[in-house]
């Protein structure tokens, strides 16, 4: 059998080139559409990295506050509270792990709400605090948290509360 | 018809009934891709176009209230006739200037003032930061409620990361007042929005003061080779110590006293008086010494006839005799009775010059 898929001094596109074409065009089609979800989903994920963010700046916030002022309970006397100030191991633990969430809205897949996974951890010698934050990379599989964004501070040194007193020990005048 | 075959004719022109429904049928098919393709396209472009502009005015919001915090003395979280407000209050050379954030009806707007106003109030002009927000809710957290924080969105316990030690609550006066002329005070605490939008709630935690510091510090002496309490009190010696307090423990025990013998009598105005007859008394005292070597000072008067020699007087204490104790009008006036009173006044004396410090300027 002979096949004569094109034309020759007629001109024209044989049945085997108009199909063929066809399949490009539909496999285009199908490609394009395929990927379109994709780039919906990259730019939830920019969502979700901004919502990380700002969970591990919370953090940093809460952190902040509770280290401000040293309790006046935690060290009566000047000495030692001096010494105690100069990192705020006072104020926080060395390492945790907490979750925390964000609240989506419009996602395509329908997720309004994914777990992120927080851990903190403290280095008293270099008195930095430092948060990280995983979270999925895809809001629409949300159990895999394969991002993770890290933010970490350096906090001033505790001040005293207004009003409060402290002890300082001074040496008897006839030593001084 | 095989494929060898022409499929169309080229000398009788037109196409054959097959190829034209081929070719329709082909036309609708790629037609119906477009079409649905274009529809697809639009829909994701225009969610993306959403999603980014929605983003882009939540960050915006989010970032300028950030802004607001870091530039303030205090942030307030008010009750309004529109919800919550969140005040940032700055203050310069220039005065006191109010940056409000409330919610009009789904539109988060920011107005600056030169004071406390009403962010309700439509006619006040105001800069729209974001527009569709389906809920706004502002809250003041003390510090000392931070070990027990919960995430808002969840609901989880997200405090792990502070020690167990609780967190004072520390209240800065900011010298601002507000339109009622109420101080509005600063401090540790935070202020907590929670703003949901599109396409996310953003939580966005604020410290809400300044950090302001004012404690006193309270001289302790070491006591070394002069010092006052030396004679009195040796084992003060070295010790770092701040204020001393006298007490004494008149307790009725067999070390320290001896029950009194009494009875009344009938004055000449016909009064009833209790009078005491002699008996052997005593009492133990103490000094408690306060600061970083705190330590308590015990001491006991020697046993004394009391009154002396046998007489009988009218009781100058306030006797419970149901207890068989003696509770002393002073000490000065007990140690005179039981004749202590040079070794019970130097200590005395110590004990005051400690308190007033002026002992150890010389």
């Amino acid at each position: 059998m002979q096949i004569d898929s094109y034309s020759d001094a007629e001109g024209g596109f044989t049945m085997l080139e108009v199909i063929v074409c066809v399949g490009l065009v539909v496999s285009a089609t199908v490609i394009a559409l395929g990927a379109l979800p994709v780039l919906i989903r990259q730019s939830t994920r920019g969502i979700v990295r901004t919502a990380a963010v700002e969970v591990a700046r919370n953090v940093l916030v809460r952190a902040e506050a509770a280290g401000t002022y040293l309790p006046p309970d935690a060290d009566a006397t000047a000495t030692t509270r001096v010494q105690t100030t100069n990192n705020h191991t006072w104020a926080f633990v060395p390492a945790a792990a907490f979750s925390s969430a964000v609240s989506l809205a419009r996602v395509w897949c329908g997720q309004t709400q994914i777990t992120v996974n927080v851990t903190t951890t403290y280095d008293a010698s270099t008195d930095l605090f430092r948060v990280n934050v995983a979270y999925p990379s895809d809001p629409c599989d949300a159990t895999a948290l394969s991002a993770q964004v890290t933010l970490a501070q350096r906090y001033a040194p505790a001040l005293d509360p207004p009003g409060s007193s402290y002890v300082v020990p001074i040496a008897d005048p006839q030593r001084q | 018809m095989g494929w060898s075959e022409r499929q169309y004719s080229a000398t009788e022109g037109g196409f054959t009934l097959l190829e034209v429904l081929v070719a329709g049928m082909l036309f609708v098919l790629v037609a119906a891709l477009a079409l649905d393709t274009l529809r697809i396209s639009d829909t994701a472009v225009g969610f993306s176009a959403m999603h980014a502009a929605a983003r882009n005015a939540l960050s915006a919001t989010v970032t300028q209230m950030r802004e607001d915090a870091r530039e303030a003395v205090a942030i307030e979280a008010r009750s309004t006739s529109c919800g919550a407000a969140l005040e940032f209050i700055e203050r310069d050379a220039a005065g006191i200037e109010v940056r409000t954030y409330a919610d009009r009806a789904g539109t988060i707007v920011r107005l600056v003032s030169s004071g406390t106003i009403d962010p309700c109030a439509q006619t006040i002009p105001a800069r729209i930061l974001l527009s569709g927000a389906s809920g706004w809710r502002v809250a003041a957290i003390p510090a000392s409620s931070l070990p027990a924080h919960s995430d808002p969105i969840s609901g989880v316990p997200d405090d792990g990361f502070l020690a167990t030690r609780p967190i004072a609550d520390v209240a800065v006066d900011t010298l601002v007042r507000d339109a009622n002329g109420v101080t509005i005070r600063g401090g540790n605490g935070i202020v907590e929005v929670q703003l949901a939008a599109d396409p996310v709630t953003a939580v966005v935690d604020l410290l809400r003061g300044q950090r302001a510091s004012g404690a006193t510090e309270v001289l302790a002496y070491a006591c070394g080779g002069r010092c006052a309490l030396n004679a009195s009190f040796p084992e003060a010696r070295g010790r770092a110590l701040v204020g001393c307090t006298p007490s004494t423990l008149f307790a009725n025990t067999p070390q320290y006293v001896v029950p009194a013998s009494f009875r009344s009598v009938s004055g000449a105005n016909g009064v009833t008086q209790t009078v005491v007859t002699s008996y052997l008394v005593s009492g133990a005292y103490a000094f408690a010494f306060g600061g970083p070597d705190a330590f308590v000072a015990q001491r006991s008067w020697p046993v004394r006839v009391w009154p002396p020699n046998g007489a009988t007087i009218a009781d100058p204490y306030p006797v419970v005799y149901g207890e068989d104790a003696l509770a002393a009008l002073s000490f000065a006036r007990i140690a005179a009775d039981v004749g202590a009173t040079t070794t019970f006044g130097a200590q005395l004396a110590a004990c005051a010059a400690m308190n007033q410090e002026s002992v150890y300027a010389n």
